[in-house]
């Protein structure tokens, strides 16, 4: 019997070295090597983190809003549009950098960083891929300037089940009418622009699930409840209602009867960007845990002096290390072109462990200060919970995976 | 208007330095380096200045290794409009030496303005920017916290202790800013992009060998923890015999 083992792929990123103009040797770089031009973006998202969100993120946590003056310098710093071609007014750079930007920030404030994260690896990323001309050009240049985007897929009775939803889509001369309810809409409450999932014709199933640009100017359309939520307070997640919304069919993005494939390609490559999200969250919590270890003093002595807090520090520095390596590999492999959908969903089921465990854990390291609001870690480790949880639960991701194993 | 900016690459600020095992120089392991913060807050003056004054071109100008591009890479993506790097390997703490290969490359550059941060963090000599002044045979102002352009003179604000001084000078001049509350942008992201397509001349030059050397290289003590001797007036008859038999202060 012949067993099928799965490949690994790494991105290949060479060192070229050269004498008197021959090459002489080429050195394979590791996964999580950065470009010039990515590590000055690196460099970037983690200034703006550290001066300017660092000391809004409790009480935006607390009020569970985030800052406007944070939404704007997200814009101006280019970091709203990040994917997007400069002919439209985006960045132009590549899928790494989203990875890059929503860990930096994350490590700070990871309820900013999905705000980031939705808005440059869903929505952007579906209007790059799917969108006519006409539409790039009406919503690209808004989407990297100032407004933000949401994407809303789930309903009340469709989570995991996604393709069940029943939101309608009735179409009359040159427009649709939209009727239903969508709930669990990250940036719903911040949000202008909004891609929303609707079928077309219930009993045709997931063929009848359709994609469309939704203003929130378009009558009908209104905000409802904002969840009040354990984690990423500062991010919005809404209910939306539609009400006899009049979407023109030059909204429809991508075909009719293929908003499915839409929503299952942008959020295999969305979770890499939840995987960003729990790799910056748990290097946050670690360096907060590491800082504190060597500060407080125990027994006459500091506690980073014992074994028994080196050795805890040492397995969440290890962990995170192998998570973090996933992310950029499953990010790499995506701007490679290459099959990354079963390296995404790892790293996205693993980080998100990960985070939550090296969160814990740095609570532990805290003792009781850590259980406080006083301190910064209790909440990460309520922000990391959902990593579980959206863009695919864990078992959505596990299915992905055993699912590709399997195939062959 | 043209304005050269003086920069030098430093370890980066946020790190504990430790010493080499040769005892004369820091460990360069893992030493990551970045513009010294008061030469960024030097080329944040000059960009606001060219952004009130169309017409301005802002130079940047260093000294040292190939990698000091990537700082240079910061201050373009800043808002200069171009950079030279004078490419020298050498790891001089001889502020005479890198003065005179600076003001080589700032006279051909012919500048009406050339500013330096106030010092560099790491050596903390602020010689630099007098000696290229008096190379260059141009007015040097110091502590500079604010600058402006009036009637072809430079208006300057300078710190003194417990002051101010307004002072005026004619142009050519060199400025040494001291930080205020003029903070470093942090660059966006399609102005980083466009760094990278900014000119950034790479020159060689000799460094000649220093007129001294670094005979020791040590760390500051290792703060003690204070002593609290008593509470209430009690105390105040062993704080007295301490400072005065031991710290010996009074």
């Amino acid at each position: 019997m012949q067993y099928t083992f799965y490949k690994i792929f790494y991105f290949p990123k060479t060192l070229k070295i050269e004498k008197e103009g021959i090459m002489e040797k080429e050195l394979l770089l590791p996964i999580n090597s950065l470009t010039e031009e990515e590590r000055m973006l690196q460099e970037m998202a983690r200034k703006f983190a550290q001066t300017q969100i660092k000391p809004k993120v409790q009480k935006m946590d607390e009020e569970s809003e985030i800052a406007p003056e944070i939404v704007s310098e997200l814009f101006q710093l280019g970091l709203m549009g990040i994917e997007i071609p400069e002919q439209y007014g985006g960045s132009g750079m590549n899928f790494t950098s989203n990875i890059i930007a929503i860990e930096e920030i994350a490590a700070v404030d990871p309820s900013v960083a999905v705000v980031a994260d939705v808005q440059n690896t869903l929505v952007n990323n579906a209007v790059i891929r799917y969108g006519t001309e006409q539409q790039k050009q009406k919503f690209l240049p808004l989407l990297a300037s100032e407004k933000i985007g949401a994407y809303s897929l789930s309903e009340s009775s469709s989570g995991s089940d996604a393709f069940g939803l029943a939101t309608q889509a009735r179409e009359e001369s040159d427009h649709f009418v939209l009727n239903g309810q969508k709930l669990w809409v990250t940036n719903g409450g911040e949000a202008d622009i909004f891609l929303v999932f609707a079928t077309i014709d219930k009993s045709k199933g997931y063929r009848g699930i359709t994609s469309f640009i939704v203003e929130k100017s378009m009558p009908g359309f209104s905000v409802g409840k904002r969840e009040k939520k354990l984690g990423i307070r500062a991010s919005s997640t809404c209910e939306l209602i539609l009400e006899d919304v009049c979407v023109p069919k030059e909204n429809i993005l991508g075909e009719r009867g293929k908003g499915y494939k839409i929503a299952i390609e942008t959020l295999n490559e969305g979770r890499i960007g939840i995987g960003g999200q729990m790799i910056g969250l748990a290097r946050g919590a670690l360096n907060h845990a590491i800082a504190y270890a060597k500060d407080r003093k125990q027994f006459g002595k500091s506690i980073s002096e014992f074994q028994a807090i080196q050795f805890s520090l040492a397995q969440m520095a290890t962990e995170l290390e192998a998570a973090r390596l996933m992310v950029y590999n499953a990010a790499r492999l995506k701007d490679a072109k290459m099959p990354f959908i079963k390296e995404a969903a790892m790293a996205k089921y693993f980080s998100s462990i990960i985070a939550e465990k090296v969160a814990s854990k740095s609570i532990e390291i805290f003792g009781g200060y850590g259980f406080t609001k006083e301190y910064p870690v209790e909440k990460y480790y309520r922000d990391a919970k959902v990593g579980q949880i959206y863009e695919g639960t864990t078992n959505m991701q596990l299915m992905t995976i055993a699912k590709i194993l399997l195939e062959n | 208007m043209k304005i050269v900016v003086c920069v030098k690459r430093v370890p980066d600020t946020a790190l504990k330095v430790k010493i080499g095992s040769d005892r004369k120089s820091i460990e360069k392991g893992d030493v990551e380096y970045i513009v010294s913060p008061y030469d960024e807050i030097a080329v944040e003056h000059a960009i606001r200045f060219k952004e009130k004054t169309p017409g301005t071109e802002v130079v940047v100008v260093t000294l040292g290794p190939a990698d000091s591009e990537k700082n240079m890479r910061t201050c373009l993506a800043m808002g200069a409009d171009r950079g030279i790097l004078l490419q020298s390997n050498a790891d001089t703490m001889d502020s005479f030496n890198v003065a005179k290969a600076l003001s080589d490359a700032i006279s051909q550059e012919k500048p009406d303005l050339v500013l330096f941060g106030i010092k560099a963090t790491d050596t903390d000599s602020s010689q630099v920017g007098a000696i290229v002044s008096m190379l260059l045979g141009i007015p040097f102002l110091s502590t500079v916290v604010s600058f402006s352009l009036e009637n072809g003179k430079i208006k300057a604000d300078s710190e003194v202790e417990s002051g101010h001084l307004v002072l005026q000078s004619t142009i050519p001049c060199a400025l040494s800013i001291q930080k205020s509350n003029v903070d470093p942008r942090i660059c966006s992201l399609i102005n980083i992009r466009k760094a990278k397509q900014k000119e950034l001349k790479i020159v060689p030059v000799d460094i000649p060998n220093d007129h001294f050397e670094i005979e020791k290289m040590e760390l500051p003590a290792e703060r003690t923890g204070g002593k609290i001797v008593g509470h209430g007036p009690d105390a105040v008859k062993e704080l007295l015999r301490l400072l005065h038999e031991e710290a010996k202060v009074i």
